[in-house]
């Protein structure tokens, strides 16, 4: 602020200099020895009707010794001030300005050393400013790291040496996941892993490289590869001061190979409004395109018009069951210890199988290895709590992580009797230990629990939780060949107790046991091929539980829906092949392969009948660890990106997936009680395929990146429900169920902006999604076999997402989610029984309810912008849904005294306004 | 309130009703086929029989269309075919079938040929026993409203049923409530286009109404997969106390229907689809299946269902119980007469209090006065008295 008001100042100065050169009419006469410059100027004060302006601190050390005589003001002044740094403005008659800075160098310093004496030079070396630094430093040639790996004994003639690296936080020690090198007279550039570690392949030689990371300074180094090795480099936190101009918003990173990936920022989480004022990353996700939910209140995502079930959530390989607390109004994972999250929803690379449309993984940081840091955040319904501890520095760092919430006081607020009396509750913990045992080995160990509580106004109670660790030990053999292995193990379980009605009261406890090993190989062959190759074997052990009479007065039977157990077990490989610098090819392929094992009682029906009770021709008992059936399922993973220049880029991909585990579902939201299934003998595998194409642009003057994706998918085997099914009612499965095909295809526009103080983005996606089910007789159809739109087939979708940065403390972020109302069968007539009207529904989900509109808006208050601090905070207050839209969930109609009544069901109808508080060890910058 | 931490108030979002059921009008539907509804269940202790006849309408104007000039039959599976003639009332078709027929273990197919020709028959219906209605009571219940602060007390009905090895495991009660009423003023002075009158002694011929009205609600229980074949307090429907109902006097006849596993699923199914709010998850329609088809085309299935059931029946009559209140108050009040009379004729002439409890005369609606306006008969039921 200082130097921006000089300068201001200099310049009406300068204006009115122009203006005043007639007055200068004082003359100064005089013999001045060895004089403060305060003794000087009191001396010239009291003789001459002059008045000096200037700041003690840069004249403290000028001496004066000069004979003046008949000097003008200017030329005393010229005189005084050239053998130092300082300038001054003349304002006639008498006021005389010293200004702390030069308006440009007349003389380098060093030529005046010998008159005035040697103290004064570093006087006058203190008195630099940074300004003048800047521009001083910036004369030099470039003085530029030079960073040597390898050795020239260890070089192999004509061969590309492969050098690994590792990009560190230089203050606490945290391995940076995904900062970029850049070689520019290649024109490539690499990215760094989950570990900070990233694989380039060079001839040897000298390279000019730039090393970029989000927030931090930009290094332009050398790289002087010698023979394969390694090298580690810290980048620093970038501090703008205040008062310069700033560079809000990430830097441009160069785009992966892979259509179809979406990285959702830890950025954009703290910025996008929510219901609750709560970071929710599954928020963020439905806001890019190809993303979409049933509604409000529903806990799962479709995605590219795939079932909720389509999709695998991975926190640090963990898989998680049910990926949302409380019906999918908070995610199940604290955003707060996220570091990355990616969402494969087109080219799904090799190493991941098992789900049909996407794979959602999340990593989470791995702890301050130098210091103590906490942050967290409360909200009206709920409180978060992180904190990290480097256990042995540099080496060992520790996770805790916590939240819960408290939301029965909202609900003793609401309208209807019947969620009045309820409760709902959450909790989750998850830890983290990460061990930087060397540059070669690294151990990494996750556990997570979650847990969620619904007592619906003592009628219907739920709970249900997720439990899951995971080890990981990854070796680096060599800086081009990697190892890592993983142990996992997962448990989703949950329990519901249904008493609305004494006699039919009864609960049901179910319970999935997930374990897996995981294995694979990266090796980064040469400058073009990078091999990975790995397997994956994962036992499934379900017992889908029994259904057991709830109180004295049930009097319901025992059902035992029985046990299951399946080995999944897949090998694969693939390829990311370099030609050139404008032309990568991804080849891979996954070999996957499901078994069921006993114990079990299988049934087989008389063929060309329905498979109901009646029609059971036998039944076998199968023994623990007997095979009953198996699937052998290839699937081809192949993709292209060609670079047509610098800024734009086109690519292709072919994507086979099959799935094993399926949820039995046959509401349109996803409920607590939804139990995941294995395929079995009479139920087969889906299989999809997926052709995708897109073309990507950049426009990094402007910060803009834009793209278009399109795609096309096609899956067999899907899993639909006969009408009236009860999945409490039996364990054969078959009778309730029926398979179909889904065809779906899209088209995704998207627009983001990534620097400036407007950052956001803005995304359209047109698809469709259509299942048919259409058997060889009547009862194995649904819709009598006619194609009818999926639960979630939403036309057009648009979202757009804004923040502006208002100031360096305050910023305004809204975002405006539009869609076309979901499908619904409405009711296409009316007939009357017994002098009663009813309705006669129309073909399956055959209409539309009316479209969903909502806005929102949040408003972010930083704490001060102090460099040191101990602690910093940041309110948001936000409106959800701003215009009170009443957005339809469902449309219903009911027969009441003899007229048909049309209700429309809302989970929102009113603005919603939020408060929360969030808090971090550290400053504004420190994340 | 002295002082409120501010971050505290504000802190407090605006939740005070967040979800909400509003009504919802959809657009008529373009190209709409009328299909055909056949309606009729065959019970024991009937005199008569009747098939309805219809077709379905739009739902934006929903009306009972009748359709004439079908031949309709009743065969049992011994080869009686018995005639259902159209009767005067257009759409009805009645027959008649002798008790002797109706055994368990009879059953019966309806054939029906429309006036184009088609013809239309369904699948065998088998007559299923039925044991003596079980229990029928209630209980005193005090409900809460979308408004935290007011309740609403009313009789929840329930019943039990008790079957053995030998009854079905589907059963339906059709439930029929009468209930006494009684008009505000009875017939005293009013004034007609002959002038004023004045009785004597007030009439009270019009002032005790009973009015009888078949529930619309569906209620079907399913004991199969039960231990035994019974289940206790089964929920019927529940009356509040905010109108006359139970104010006087209180009857309710259960009818119970022994069903088939197809019809019960048919008459659940079109419960679900019309009788039930919406679940917080969202479910499809269940396809109401009926199980009338068209003979040459088995895809061409008509709405409604045929089935046949033996019928117990069982009276209950309720009286008015402590913890029920009645607020009239707002339904009959007088008029204050005016300086000039209103045009028209006749006019009512009551006493009636006011705020402060003073008697004033004004003017009584006439369905205040005339009970049979309200809908109901002054016809005594014969089996009012009882006990």
């Amino acid at each position: 602020m200082k130097f921006l008001a000089t300068y201001i100042l200099l310049f009406f100065v300068f204006l009115s200099d122009l203006s005043a050169q007639q007055k200068d009419n004082i003359h100064i006469n005089g013999k001045f020895r060895n004089l403060t410059f305060q003794e000087f100027v009191s001396m010239l004060e009291k003789e001459y009707p002059l008045h000096f302006y200037f700041e003690e601190k840069w004249v403290s050390s000028i001496h004066v010794n000069l004979d003046a005589e008949n000097l003008s003001i200017s030329e005393l002044m010229d005189k005084l001030m050239l053998p130092t740094m300082l300038d001054y403005v003349y304002r006639p008659p008498g006021s005389i300005f010293i200004l702390p800075d030069k308006k440009f160098i007349r003389q380098l310093p060093e030529y005046y050393l010998s008159s005035v004496g040697s103290d004064s030079l570093e006087g006058r070396q203190k008195n630099m400013t940074n300004i003048e630094e800047k521009y001083l430093l910036g004369r030099k040639p470039n003085k530029i790291k030079t960073i040597i790996i390898g050795s020239w004994d260890k070089a192999k003639k004509g061969k590309m040496a492969v050098i690994t690296g590792k990009l560190t936080d230089e203050e606490n020690g945290e391995s940076l996941v995904g900062a970029v090198i850049y070689i520019p007279a290649f024109k490539k550039g690499a990215v760094t892993d989950a570990n900070g570690f990233v694989t380039l392949a060079l001839k040897p030689g000298i390279y000019s490289a730039v090393f970029q990371y989000l927030g931090m300074t930009e290094i332009k180094g050398n790289l002087d590869v010698r023979s394969d090795g390694f090298f580690s480099l810290t980048l620093k936190k970038q501090f703008n001061a205040v008062g310069e101009v700033l560079i809000h918003g990430e830097k441009t990173q160069k785009r992966s190979s892979k259509p179809g990936l979406e990285n959702v920022s830890v950025k954009t989480m703290k910025e996008l409004p929510t219901l609750m004022g709560e970071k929710d990353v599954m928020k963020v996700a439905q806001m890019l395109p190809g993303i979409v939910s049933v509604g409000e209140g529903s806990a799962g995502v479709n995605v590219r018009g795939g079932n909720a079930d389509q999709n695998l959530f991975y926190i640090n390989e963990v898989p998680v069951y049910n990926s949302s607390h409380l019906f999918g109004f908070f995610s199940s994972i604290n955003s707060d210890i996220i570091d990355n999250f990616s969402i494969y929803k087109g080219q799904i690379p090799a190493e991941y199988g098992g789900r049909l449309s996407s794979v959602f993984n999340v990593e989470t940081r791995k702890g301050h290895k130098n210091n103590f840091f906490t942050q967290g955040g409360v909200s009206p319904v709920s409180a978060n709590a992180e904190i990290e501890v480097p256990i042995v520095k540099e080496k060992v760092s520790m996770i805790l992580s916590a939240r819960t919430s408290y939301s029965d006081w909202i609900l003793k607020r609401l309208k209807d009797p019947d969620l009045r009396n309820s409760q709902a509750s959450f909790y989750d913990f998850a830890t983290v230990l990460d061990f930087d045992l060397n540059e070669k080995n690294q151990i990494g160990v996750f556990a997570y629990n979650s847990s969620d509580n619904f007592n619906l106004n003592g009628y219907t109670e739920y709970t249900y939780g997720n439990l899951g660790a995971s080890v990981n030990y990854t070796h680096r053999f060599s800086p081009g060949l990697k190892s890592s292995v993983s142990a996992i193990g997962s448990n989703y379980s949950f329990k519901t107790i249904e008493k609305s009605s004494a006699n039919e009261a009864y609960s049901h406890t179910y319970d999935l046991n997930h374990f897996e090993l995981r294995g694979s190989l990266t090796w980064l062959a040469n400058e073009r091929h990078n091999l990975k190759v790995g397997t994956d074997i994962v036992l499934y052990d379900l017992n889908r539980g029994t259904v057991d009479p709830y109180g004295s007065a049930s009097l319901k039977k025992s059902v035992n829906l029985g046990m299951e157990k399946g080995l999944e077990t897949s090998f694969f490989i693939d390829d990311n092949i370099t030609l050139g610098p404008k032309l990568n090819f991804y080849a891979g392929l996954r070999f996957s392969t499901f078994t069921e094992l006993g114990p079990k009682t299988v049934r087989n029906y008389f063929p060309g009948t329905s498979i109901d009770d009646n029609n059971v021709a036998g039944t076998k008992d199968y023994q623990n660890g007997d095979r009953i059936s198996n699937y052998n399922n290839p699937e081809l993973r192949a993709g292209m990106d060609y670079k047509i220049s610098d800024n734009n880029s086109i690519k292709l991909s072919v994507t086979q997936m099959s799935q094993y585990v399926f949820m039995l579902s046959n509401s349109i939201s996803i409920a607590p009680n939804d139990q995941w299934k294995l395929v079995d003998s009479h139920i087969k595998p889906p299989r999809s395929i997926q052709y995708s194409a897109g073309y990507y642009r950049e426009i990094p003057r402007k910060g803009l990146n834009a793209s278009f994706e399109f795609y096309y998918k096609q899956a067999h085997h899907i899993v639909e429900y006969r009408d009236g099914a009860d999945f409490l009612a039996s364990p054969y499965v078959e009778t309730a169920i029926l398979q179909g095909n889904q065809n779906a295809y899209g088209a995704e526009f998207m627009l983001s902006k990534t620097t400036g103080r407007v950052t956001g983005w803005l995304s359209y996606t047109h698809s469709r999604s259509f299942i048919t089910v259409n058997g060889e007789n009547e009862w194995g159809d649904i819709n009598q076999g006619k194609k009818y739109p999926s639960n979630f087939d939403r036309p057009n979708v648009l979202n757009t997402f804004m923040n502006l940065e208002i100031s360096r403390r305050f910023a305004l972020a809204t975002n405006l989610a539009y869609s076309t109302g979901r499908p619904v069968t409405l009711p296409q007539s009316v007939y009357y029984i017994d002098e009663q009207p009813f309705v006669d529904y129309s073909g399956r989900n055959e209409y539309r309810i009316p479209d969903y509109v909502r806005l929102d808006v949040s408003l972010r208050i930083e704490g001060n912008l102090k460099l040191k601090k101990p602690m910093h905070s940041y309110w948001t207050i936000g409106v959800y849904n701003l215009t009170g839209r009443s957005n339809a969930n469902s449309i219903f109609f009911l027969s009441e005294g003899g007229k048909l009544h049309g209700y429309k069901y809302s989970v929102i109808g009113v603005p919603i306004l939020t408060i929360s508080w969030n808090w971090k060890l550290g400053n504004y910058e420190n994340n | 309130m002295k002082t409120i931490n501010r971050y505290v108030f504000v802190l407090l979002p605006v939740v005070l009703m967040l979800s909400c059921v509003e009504r919802y009008i959809p657009a008529t539907e373009l190209n709409f086929q009328s299909k055909l509804v056949i309606d009729g269940t065959i019970i024991s202790g009937k005199n008569e029989q009747e098939i309805v006849i219809s077709k379905s309408s739009q739902t934006g104007d929903p009306k009972f269309t009748s359709v004439s000039g079908c031949k309709v039959s009743v065969e049992d599976g011994k080869g009686n075919s018995f005639p259902f003639p159209e009767s005067m009332n257009v759409g009805h078709y009645l027959g008649k079938i002798d008790e002797d027929f109706l055994l368990p273990g009879a059953r019966f197919r309806l054939h029906v040929q429309t006036l184009k020709g088609i013809e239309y028959v369904s699948s065998f219906e088998d007559l299923l026993p039925c044991p003596e209605v079980g229990n029928v009571y209630y209980e005193l219940e005090t409900i809460q409203t979308q408004d935290p602060k007011i309740t609403e007390n009313g009789l929840q009905f329930f019943i039990d049923f008790n079957g053995n090895s030998n009854s079905g495991h589907f059963y339906r009660w059709q439930l029929t409530e009468t209930y006494e009423y009684h008009s505000k003023w009875p017939l005293d002075k009013w004034l007609d286009k002959d002038g004023n009158h004045d009785l004597l002694e007030p009439d009270y011929s019009n002032f005790v109404c009973y009015k009888t009205d078949k529930l619309s609600n569906i209620f079907v229980l399913s004991t199969d997969g039960f231990s035994q074949n019974s289940y206790s307090k089964y929920k019927l429907h529940y009356v509040k106390d905010q109108t006359q109902q139970l104010e006087y006097k209180y009857s309710l006849l259960v009818d119970q229907y022994s069903l088939t596993e197809r019809a019960y699923n048919y008459w659940e199914n079109l419960r679900k689809n019309n009788q039930e709010t919406v679940d917080m998850f969202g479910k499809q329609p269940a396809n109401v299946k009926g199980n009338i088809y068209n003979i040459n085309d088995t895809t061409d299935v008509a709405l409604g269902y045929f089935g046949v059931s033996l019928v117990r029946s069982k009276r209950i009559m309720v009286y008015p119980i402590e913890g029920l209140s009645f607020d009239q108050a707002l339904l009959c009040k007088a008029v204050v007469i005016d300086i000039k009379l209103p045009a028209e004729r006749p006019l009512y002439f009551v006493t009636d209090f006011d705020e402060n409890w003073n008697t004033y005369i004004g003017l009584g609606a006439p369905a205040c006065i005339f009970c049979t306006l309200m809908g109901g008969t002054t016809v005594k039921p014969t089996y009012w008295d009882q006990k």
